[in-house]
């Protein structure tokens, strides 16, 4: 294992770090809001920690290899969560739990906020929230190889483990120019839905704040009662199809721009999702016209935003959707633990992932029944696919298992079963939104918090990384064996 | 292919009414005219229909394939449900789709009943004997078809080598079912006996035996359990008896190689299945201890013995469980879905599949760090071949979804999620209490009949491994779209 | 004496090769004409053209009653087929080569009380175990072992800053059960006295008792590198996995690579404890750097390409491993791989010739060393024979040998002038090859 090399990145990224700090600072002292001593403790601290790393990190010619990649991107993780956390620490908002919790949220895409009072909060504050929801939605490395020059081959191997999804699809031949296409992609959207939403009547700061939020298909608000409080159809339309393009495949819209826009039609995986998304609005929407007291538009109104919020695990919300009855909220599981497409800033499962679940369980049966057969498997391009779909397997496998296994801690603490595995599912799938008693989240306790933020960190990071990182042999000095 | 499918039913049926006989002798025996007429009247039907399918029959061809064998599985449970609820329907006591229910509910082994204080004896005997036949049609059905079928997702692994199965065929299913049924008959001697001692009854124990060997839960007398530890540990020991690989007991006493016994206990899977009854007893007995719910050692024994029956998907009858907390159910739950041995007549995932996921997972950490790496995966000592590893992935995804889509279905008829997700879980693993965990009894009767009906339906797939069904569904297609082409 | 080798493969020709060599009787049955041919053309040997395990071929007058059959064809069965005819047909002793793994474990009393098969022969397996017993003394490039492992040769090359340098032997720290058995220098073979000593540079020979040569060998290793690690292997073929799995019982973490599957599975499905099976190519260095190959303590090249072995294992020099063995079908270059190198080269075919030699040849052990320029041979002393129960001094044996070790009833002893010879006690001589068999003739009756 490399340290120097490790350190080395490490320092870089916590310099990034201040330096993003650096804008809600001034925007502080702008504003005149009085924490600006709290944002300087925290550049404070991620400076200092960058000198920390910076005096052990040594660039050298070696490339680096997998290890190195998967420990420097789950450590980024971990210490940018800590970073995230910072400025509601210093500012003593809340009690270190809630700030980490609040930190890991943002940081992960998640959205579950435990603020009681969001308005209440200075206009900085609110700031650091979305950018934090900002920078890891793309992804912390992304953005870090697409700014940082001097970084070769190694960051490769960075970029293949933070991408989300079962495999990895290049639309540039460099990489270093898709992570630049992608920022720049990026931006370019959150400035056009900043906008958009500038147009339908936000304010300047709401209007900013959800749109880095809907983008990064985060959830965090700018209110307590999230997008339901304005009351704005446009601004609801608007939002429902950026955290629909949000949970669609950045990649795929890169290469849809080179080779027209009619690639995104053919894509198998982005049919499926926005299938999902449209047949479930559906479903939803006759089952609220039925069941509550509201007309066919008003249903499909709150339905189709509901929906695509939980299908992109943003984490939306323009209505109290706990309330709604049991089939709607079942059908909101559904699409939250399937998630948004491979390479997307979502969460969830990945549609992929279940695409490829389902050809398997269909060459299975065939195989079954036709046993002297030979059925070759295709998926796209997908080379080695045995070993794919394997995996794919496996991660669904401990993805369910380790949702469960924090539901069951979860009803320990005192949490009805159905709500606590929704809240198991929800962590993991970064997703932000949970019913019942858990819809709150500033009413769970501590240990219950903890959790969530180790299952949102896991979740983000595509849990094998998580786990490996775990095994005490993966840190050992020199090469794995 | 076509005429063995209607022989076996017939066959079945007669068996079925063989068995009605009993409780319409011990109707006469105990001088209830009536019912002795409902048991007269069921097995007149039972035997006409199947003479009728027998005599049109004749000649069968010798061997099913696998598209028969899903077949031909999924049709014997809903016809030997329909007639096995004759007797209930016929005493009025429950309406017709209720009637299939409840049969189904004894065959499956799920164990929930529709009636909750049943007083006819005859009726009960026959209640515990429909959990009892299921019980004997699963080993039967493990022993032969499914491996066949399904490949049953790991079975084919822990079996020793001699019962890999390839085609089915009648001499086969003729001499199994002689053996098996030697075997099971000895098993429930063996919980009678252990019922004697603990102070039952004969009527009592023997009904009892039949329900916890079979796995089925559905008590009566719910009293009893709880007061008495003799008569807990026996039906744990009942029960752990059911929840190991009753393959190998066949097998080894077939050999005689009395030696092989030793497996049954000493293998990797057993000792898990201990393990986990013991140590989630002993959380759950602690936890309800600390909720001051009962003293120390009765919070341990209600652990402990909860704990056990359901991990075997028996089930304990529902009284006291109801009232405990949400972490105590979901406990519960839990390990009533991991389920038994494999092999054994327990429900549930079955613990060698999870053994093998969890592996499998291990290994793929390491294949993180060497994605060149090449591994197998030993169970005790054995290699586990990677397409059993491949299917058995497979298998969680589509239990996964099953589930899913089934809450799905039972929530659209209007019960909350919670409720829904009990009684799903409840049918696929076939441990009928669960259901009572968050819904009382009359909502589960108010249900609309279609949601009671896909009810049986995930009763029986619980039974088929879900995958058998599968292939009957992709089989028809191809049989009516493509011909075989 | 009469000897039949059955089967004129590649094994078959270098034993026959070095039989004839030996001057004894050699026929060669093959039933493959140009195989034959080759044979017939470079050897001085009789070449039959028959099928080896044929009753018929067994009635031939020229090996009916033959003093040994050696059956070295590709078939195990027919080789043991090969050899129960033999037994039938008045041979007296046989050798088969069995190489499936199946037949190893109980395998030699089996074949023995069953079809009276003699020697075993299974040169993947003698080949693995050379290399680990090799591996198992670091700072060995040789290890032999003779009366039941009583007595240990052991070769080293002496290093600049080694303990041994420049020391005249006489003066050199050295308990009086081991000696300096022979010294390579350049390209001569020199067999020391006391006042030479070793240079930088020198291979040299110890030999004696098997635990003292152990605990000098430590002495002669830096500190850190007494214990053997981590080990990687290229090739899983049947070598490959015998060493893998030998390697693995012992603890050792082994990395083995190979470019087919089927080869991968199959040796992973052995490992017990760290064995890892690395489905690559050992030629794409950039996997092999991040596998850590670097930090291997040896690296083993099985491969059946003689070329790659090579070329693998320079490369896996130059990037840092310790140690590195190749396997190599010829042996003649040995001393120039060494200059470039590779530590170690080893031949199955070398290595299984000199078993079957020493059998031959009847309680002897047989060693080659340094490019089969010398032996090292375990000799009973017969009764009767010209220098038995004669003072070492007085046995006037030719200047080419060395008597480097003496066993008699399990007593080892370092010779000097006075030690006798008593009959029935083991000599383990060292000579130049040519002269082996004219020495031998002293100890023999």
């Amino acid at each position: 294992m490399n340290y120097p090399v490790i350190y080395y990145m490490l320092s870089r990224l916590m310099v990034a770090m201040s330096v993003t700090l650096l804008i809600p600072f001034f925007m502080a002292i702008q504003l005149n809001e009085n924490n600006e001593l709290d944002f300087l403790a925290a550049i404070l601290c991620s400076l200092s920690l960058a000198v920390f790393f910076s005096n052990r990190g040594k660039i050298t010619t070696n490339d680096i290899s997998i290890r190195e990649g998967i420990a420097i991107t789950g450590l980024s993780w971990l210490f940018a969560s800590i970073i995230a956390s910072l400025p509601f620490l210093t500012g003593h908002y809340m009690p270190f739990v809630d700030c980490l919790f609040e930190g890991v949220s943002g940081i992960t895409g998640s959205g579950a906020s435990v603020v009681r009072d969001i308005p209440g909060l200075p206009t900085s504050i609110m700031l650091w929230r979305s950018l934090t929801h900002w920078l890891g939605g793309l992804g912390i490395i992304v953005i870090f190889i697409a700014i940082v020059p001097q970084t070769g081959t190694k960051s490769l191997k960075m970029f293949e483990v933070e991408t989300t999804g079962p495999t990895e699809t290049r639309p540039l031949p460099r990489f270093k120019d898709t992570a630049h296409a992608l920022l720049i992609v990026y931006i370019f959207l959150t400035f056009l839905i900043i906008a958009l939403l500038l147009l339908c009547g936000f304010s300047f700061s709401d209007a900013v704040n959800n749109a880095m939020s809907a983008i990064a298909t985060g959830g965090f608000s700018t209110r307590n009662e999230s997008i339901g409080y304005f009351d704005n159809l446009p601004a609801e339309i608007v939002l429902t199809i950026a955290m629909l393009v949000g949970g669609g495949n950045f990649s795929l819209y890169l290469i849809a721009w080179k080779q027209g826009y009619h690639k995104i039609l053919k894509d198998g995986e982005f049919i499926a999702y926005m299938a999902l998304f449209g047949f479930l609005s559906l479903a939803i929407t006759t089952n609220l016209f039925a069941a509550m007291d509201m007309n066919l538009f008003e249903a499909f109104r709150y339905a189709s935003f509901q929906t695509a919020a939980t299908i992109s695990t943003t984490g939306f919300s323009n209505g109290d959707f706990d309330s709604w009855p049991a089939f709607s909220k079942y059908c909101l599981l559904i699409v939250m633990i399937t998630g948004g497409c491979a390479g997307s800033t979502s969460g969830g499962m990945k549609v992929a992932r279940f695409l490829l679940l389902f050809k398997m369980i269909h060459y299975i049966i065939q195989e079954k029944l036709h046993p002297n057969q030979i059925i070759h498997m295709k998926y796209d391009t997908v080379e080695r696919l045995d070993i794919v779909v394997n995996r794919v397997g496996r991660f669904f496998f401990l993805y369910v298992f380790l949702a469960l296994m924090g539901a069951l801690v979860f009803t320990i603490e005192g949490l009805p079963i159905m709500d606590a595995i929704v809240l198991g599912f929800s962590a993991i799938g970064n997703a932000g939104v949970a019913f019942g008693a858990a819809n709150d989240f500033s009413t769970l306790n501590d240990l219950t918090k903890y959790i969530c933020c180790g299952l949102m960190v896991v979740g983000r990071l595509e849990i094998f990384l998580f786990l490996v990182m775990l095994k005490p042999s993966f840190w050992q000095t020199g090469a794995s064996w | 292919m076509d005429k063995l499918i209607p022989y076996l039913m017939g066959r079945a049926l007669l068996l079925c009414s063989a068995c009605m006989a009993i409780p319409f002798a011990y109707s006469i025996y105990l001088d209830h005219h009536f019912m002795t007429g409902v048991f007269g009247q069921s097995i007149c039907i039972t035997l006409l229909i199947a003479i009728l399918l027998i005599k049109k029959s004749t000649n069968p061809p010798e061997s099913l394939s696998v598209y028969g064998g899903a077949i031909f599985l999924c049709a014997i449970w809903v016809t030997v449900a329909f007639f096995g609820g004759l007797p209930y329907y016929f005493s009025h006591n429950l309406g017709a789709i209720d009637s299939f229910v409840e049969s189904v509910s004894g065959f499956t082994t799920t164990g929930y009943t529709n009636i909750l204080s049943l007083q006819d004896p005859a009726l009960i005997l026959w209640r515990s004997m429909t959990q009892w036949m299921g019980g004997g049609m699963i080993l039967m059905f493990i022993a032969t078809v499914l491996p066949a079928i399904t490949g049953m997702f790991g079975i084919s692994f822990a079996m020793p080598v001699a019962l890999k199965t390839g085609v089915v065929t009648i001499n086969r299913l003729r001499k199994n079912t002689r053996r098996l049924s030697i075997l099971y008959a000895l098993l429930t001697i063996i919980g009678v006996f252990f019922f004697s001692i603990a102070g039952l009854g004969t009527y009592d124990a023997i009904n009892f035996a039949m329900v916890t060997i079979s796995t089925g839960g559905c008590y009566f007398s719910d009293a009893y359990l709880y007061n008495n530890v003799w008569f807990a540990s026996a039906a744990i020991v009942g029960l752990i008896a059911a929840g190991g690989n009753v393959i190998i007991y066949w097998q080894a006493i077939k050999r005689r190689q009395y030696s092989m016994l030793k497996k049954t206990v000493r293998n990797t899977e057993f000792h898990i299945f201990v393990l986990i009854i013991l140590i989630i007893g002993l959380i759950c007995g602690l936890h309800l201890y600390h909720n001051n719910y009962y003293n120390l050692s009765d919070s341990l024994l209600y652990g402990f013995f909860s704990v056990a029956l359901y991990a075997g998907t028996t089930g304990a009858p529902p009284f006291e469980v109801l009232s405990w907390t949400d972490f105590d159910k979901m406990l519960l739950i839990v390990v009533a879905s991991i389920g038994g041995c494999i092999g054994s007549l327990a429900g549930g995932f079955k613990i060698l599949r999870l053994m093998i996921l969890f592996k499998s997972c291990a290994n793929e950490m390491t294949r993180t760090i060497h994605p060149d790496i090449i591994m197998t995966m030993k169970i005790d000592g054995e290699i586990v071949p990677s397409k059993v590893i491949n299917r058995i992935l497979g298998f969680f995804f589509i239990v996964f979804i099953t589930v899913a889509i089934s809450i799905l279905v039972i929530s659209a008829a209007g019960l909350d999620m919670q409720q829904s997700m009990d009684i799903a879980i409840a049918c696929i693993t076939s441990t009928g209490p669960i259901m009572l965990f968050h819904t009382s009894h009359s909502e589960i009767l108010a249900l609309p009949v279609i949601v009671k009906l896909f009810c049986c339906f995930l009763m029986i797939l619980g039974k088929l491994d879900i995958f058998a069904f599968l292939i009957l569904i992709f089989g028809s297609r191809q049989q009516l779209l493509h011909k075989h082409w | 004496m009469r000897i039949v080798v059955v089967g004129a493969g590649k094994l078959g020709y270098s034993i026959a090769e070095r039989l004839s060599q030996e001057e004894y009787d050699v026929i060669v049955v093959d039933n493959n004409a140009s195989r034959l041919q080759n044979v017939q053309a470079s050897l001085d040997v009789l070449a039959i053209e028959a099928n080896g395990s044929s009753p018929i071929t067994m009635n031939n007058d020229d090996i009916r009653g033959a003093d040994v059959l050696i059956a070295v064809t590709a078939t195990d069965e027919v080789n043991m087929v090969s050899c129960i005819l033999a037994k039938k047909h008045g041979i007296k002793r046989t050798i088969a080569r069995i190489r499936d793994m199946q037949f190893i474990s109980e395998a030699k009393e089996y074949l023995k009380s069953n079809f009276d098969i003699d020697l075993m022969l299974n040169p993947e397996l003698i080949m693995a175990m050379e290399i680990n017993r090799i591996l198992m003394v670091p700072a060995a490039l040789n290890i032999e072992d003779f009366a039941d492992g009583q007595v240990r040769l052991f070769e080293t090359k002496v290093k600049k800053k080694s303990p041994l340098a420049n020391i005249k032997l006489k003066d050199l720290e050295m308990p009086n059960t081991i000696m300096a058995a022979m010294i390579f220098r350049g390209q001569r073979m020199i067999l020391p006295h006391g006042d030479d000593s070793l240079q930088p540079g020198d291979n040299a020979y110890f030999i004696g008792l098997t635990q003292d040569i152990d605990d000098f060998s430590k002495n002669l290793v830096e500190r850190n590198a007494s214990k053997l690690n981590k080990v990687t292997i290229v090739g899983a073929g049947r070598m490959g996995r015998f060493v893998a799995t030998m390697l693995d019982k012992q603890h050792v973490k082994v990395k083995i690579f190979d470019t087919n599957k089927e080869r991968c599975r199959l040796v992973a499905s052995m490992f017990k404890y760290h064995g890892k099976a690395i489905w690559a190519d050992g030629a794409d260095i950039n996997k092999m750097l991040e596998e850590g190959i670097n930090e291997a303590d040896a690296l083993i090249c099985l491969t059946d390409d003689d070329k790659l072995n090579f070329l693998l294992a320079l490369l896996g020099k130059h990037h840092g491993v310790k140690k590195t063995i190749i396997r190599q079908a010829k042996t003649d270059y040995k001393s120039i791989l060494a200059e470039l190198g590779v530590d170690i080269s080893l031949s199955s075919r070398l290595l299984a010739t000199n078993e079957v030699l020493a059998f031959v040849r009847g309680n002897s052990a047989v060693s080659l060393l340094q490019d089969a320029r010398a032996e090292v041979t375990e000799v009973t002393i017969e009764d009767g024979c010209s220098v038995c129960d004669k003072k070492l001094m007085n046995a006037k044996l030719p200047k080419s040998c060395l008597v480097c070790a003496f066993v008699k009833n399990d007593v080892v002893e370092i010779p000097n002038g006075n030690t006798v010879l008593a009959a029935g006690g083991r000599a383990i001589i060292i000579t130049e090859k040519q002269e082996t068999t004219k020495v031998l003739k002293y100890f023999y009756n």
